[in-house]
């Protein structure tokens, strides 16, 4: 029994507790407020415990957790959650699933960066459906391979693309409405304009 | 490189480290002849480090990691 416990606690100390900034900041863009990402990584945790036998030391502890916390958030949170994301697909036919090369790129002008604060960032990328929001945060944000999040979202690798390459065209053109409402004009083709 | 939009893709696979080396060297090399890949391939750069570099990212309150480790404990 010692053993065990001693084990359970060096696991938790040097492989999962070192993930809790990462795993928090996954919730807070799931959840959108900072007392609910708390009670989600919270429960990952517990799980994580739960399940610790299920664990295999040395192994990818990181990728493990954003498993149980995206379960998490589907099986339980996400039926408590007051801000519907029931519109996910259904909102977004004509963005699903197509290969890279089907549909246009979006383009951001260089300058559109300096003129933005960095909470753009955050509320562009909380205004996605809930999976196009989850691939980037999983590889933009947290550097994921796409078999990593392939195997946390439960969806082919070819899934993992596709939806990276429509959701950053998504939140591209989400910043540059957000940059438009800061002033910034975007003085391509203002000459056939004037 | 087949088209513009194949040369995209690629860029999107380098910087997800997706790109194996002799790709990578490829697309560097193509980077370095052509201005206007060099220009594409920057601004996607700039795109990803805008999000990596804005995006909120809570804090973790002492309070928190320690009311969790009692949970855990008495789990």
């Amino acid at each position: 029994m010692g053993k065990l416990e001693d084990r359970r606690i060096k696991i938790f100390e040097e492989e999962l507790f070192p993930h809790l900034e990462a795993l928090k900041t996954f919730a807070y863009h799931l959840c959108y407020n900072e007392n609910d990402a708390d009670d989600l990584v919270q429960e990952t945790y517990l799980k994580a415990h739960r399940f610790m036998d299920k664990y295999i030391e040395g192994t990818n502890a990181k990728a493990w957790l954003f498993k149980i916390l995206k379960n998490a958030y589907i099986n339980e949170y996400r039926k408590k959650s007051k801000r519907p994301t029931k519109v996910d697909f259904e909102t977004v036919i004509n963005f699903q699933e197509h290969e890279e090369g089907s549909a246009g790129y979006f383009d951001l002008r260089e300058d559109i960066f300096q003129n933005m604060m960095g909470d753009e960032v955050t509320v562009a990328i909380n205004s996605l459906p809930i999976d196009f929001r989850t691939v980037i945060l999983l590889c933009d944000v947290e550097s994921f391979t796409y078999e990593e999040i392939s195997k946390i979202i439960d969806v082919p690798i070819g899934t993992v693309r596709s939806r990276l390459f429509r959701a950053r065209n998504m939140l591209k053109e989400k910043l540059k409405t957000y940059a438009t409402g800061l002033g910034y004009v975007d003085r391509r083709g203002a000459k056939e304009e004037e | 490189m087949k088209s513009m939009n194949d040369f995209r893709r690629k860029i999107n696979l380098y910087f997800d480290n997706e790109l194996d080396n002799s790709a990578k060297n490829e697309l560097m090399n193509i980077i370095d002849q052509d201005p206007s890949c060099s220009k594409i391939f920057n601004k996607e750069k700039m795109f990803r480090d805008f999000i990596k570099n804005n995006v909120k990212r809570p804090s973790v309150s002492p309070e928190f990691i320690q009311n969790l480790k009692s949970r855990i404990d008495t789990h």
